[in-house]
C-alpha cells in the first residue's frame, strides 16, 4: 500500500462528500445510515488510493462505490423494499387519486415534500430507487444505469413512469383536458 | 408516439434527462398540443418545484466523523504495521552491515600509531592490529528521521 496524501484526499472529500451523502441517504431513506454508508464509500477510496489508483478519476467509480454500499447496507439491515430489480415491462399502474392538495399555486413546498414522500413509497421497488437517486441523490440517469447495471432506456422508462405517477398524485390532472393519442 | 410518452418527456426535462432529438420531437409536440402544454405547466408547478429544490448540505460532524474512520481503518493499521517491521528489519540490516564494515575497516587499517607501545598484535605475523569497533549508535538527527518515517 502506497502513502495517501491526505491533502488529495481531503479535497476529494470536499468535492464529492455532499453528492456521495445525497445518494447514500436516497438509497437508504435515513440521515444517519446515509452518513454511515456515505463514510464508508470514502474508506473504500481511501483504500483503493492507498492501492495506486489516480485521484483525478474516482467520481464516478465514487457514486457507483456509493450506491452498491447503500444498497448493501440496506440488504443487511433487511430492507427489502431497496431491492434493485427493476422490470422494464413494469406497466405504469394506478395510484390512488391524491387527498387533493388544492390548486398548485397555493401549495406550499414543505406541503409538496410531504405528499412525495407519501407518494414514494407507493412506487413499485425498481421505479421508487431509479427515482430517489435521480431525484435526492442527484445522480444522472446514465450513472444510474452503470451503478445498477441495467440499460439506460429502462431506466429512464422507469424514472419519467415514476415522475408521472408522483405529480398525479401531487396534483390529479384534470382529464377533462385528456387528449386523444396523436 | 402518443400523449402520455410525451409526458414521460417532460418529467425527464425537468431534470435534464432529454438527448436534443428528444428535446426536438417534444417542442414540436408541445406547439401544437393545448393538453400537454397544460400538463406541462402543472409538472413545473409540482414536481418541478421539488426538483428544483436546493440539495442539503453535509450532516454537522459528518468530515471529522470521517477523518476518525479512515484514521482507524483496519486496512491502514495493517499497512502502518507492515511498513513498521519492514522499518525494523532494515535497521537490523543496516546495523549489521555497519558493524561488518567497521570490523573489516579495522582489520585492513595499518598499525601505525602506538600510543602506549603495547600494540595487541592480531593475526600473527601480520602486523595489523584489530580496531576496537565502536558501539553502534545513531545520532539524533536519524532517529528523528526514522521516527518520522515510521509514523507515517
Amino acid at each position: 500500500m502506497a502513502a495517501v496524501d491526505q491533502p488529495t484526499f481531503d479535497e476529494l472529500v470536499e468535492r464529492h462528500g455532499p453528492l456521495v451523502f445525497r445518494v447514500c441517504r436516497a438509497v437508504l431513506r435515513d440521515e444517519h445510515l446515509g452518513s454511515d454508508a456515505s463514510q464508508e464509500t470514502f474508506v473504500k477510496l481511501w483504500r483503493r488510493l492507498a492501492d495506486g489508483a489516480d485521484p483525478r478519476h474516482v467520481g464516478g467509480w465514487l457514486r457507483r462505490v456509493a450506491v452498491s454500499t447503500s444498497l448493501d447496507l440496506a440488504r443487511r439491515r433487511r430492507a427489502r423494499e431497496f431491492a434493485t430489480t427493476l422490470d422494464p415491462a413494469d406497466e405504469v399502474g394506478e395510484v390512488r387519486d391524491a387527498s387533493a392538495c388544492g390548486p398548485l399555486e397555493r401549495t406550499s413546498l414543505a406541503e409538496l415534500e410531504r405528499g412525495l414522500e407519501r407518494a414514494v413509497r407507493e412506487l413499485p421497488e425498481g421505479q421508487r430507487t431509479v427515482f430517489l437517486l435521480r431525484h435526492e441523490g442527484g445522480l444522472p440517469l446514465c450513472e444510474i444505469a452503470a451503478a445498477l447495471d441495467v440499460a439506460l432506456p429502462t431506466v429512464k422508462t422507469q424514472f419519467a413512469r415514476a415522475c408521472l405517477k408522483l405529480q398525479r398524485r401531487l396534483a390529479p390532472f384534470d382529464p377533462d383536458a385528456e387528449q386523444d393519442p396523436r | 408516439m402518443n400523449c402520455r410518452d410525451y409526458r414521460e418527456l417532460l418529467a425527464l426535462r425537468l431534470y435534464d434527462e432529454l438527448d436534443a432529438p428528444e428535446t426536438d420531437r417534444l417542442q414540436a409536440h408541445l406547439e401544437a398540443c393545448a393538453a400537454c402544454r397544460a400538463y406541462a405547466a402543472e409538472l413545473d408547478l409540482g414536481l418541478g418545484r421539488l426538483a428544483r429544490e436546493a440539495p442539503d448540505d453535509l450532516p454537522a460532524g459528518w468530515a471529522e466523523q470521517l477523518r476518525s474512520r479512515v484514521a482507524n481503518d483496519p486496512a491502514r493499521r495493517r499497512s502502518r504495521a507492515w511498513r513498521t517491521w519492514i522499518g525494523v528489519a532494515a535497521g537490523f540490516v543496516l546495523g549489521l552491515g555497519c558493524s561488518s564494515w567497521w570490523r573489516d575497516a579495522g582489520e585492513q587499517a595499518p598499525a601505525t600509531d602506538a600510543p602506549t607501545g603495547r600494540v595487541a598484535a592480531v593475526g600473527g605475523e601480520t602486523g595489523f592490529r584489530r580496531a576496537t569497533p565502536p558501539p553502534l549508535a545513531l545520532s539524533g538527527g536519524d532517529l528523528d528521521r526514522l521516527q518520522t518515517w515510521l509514523r507515517h
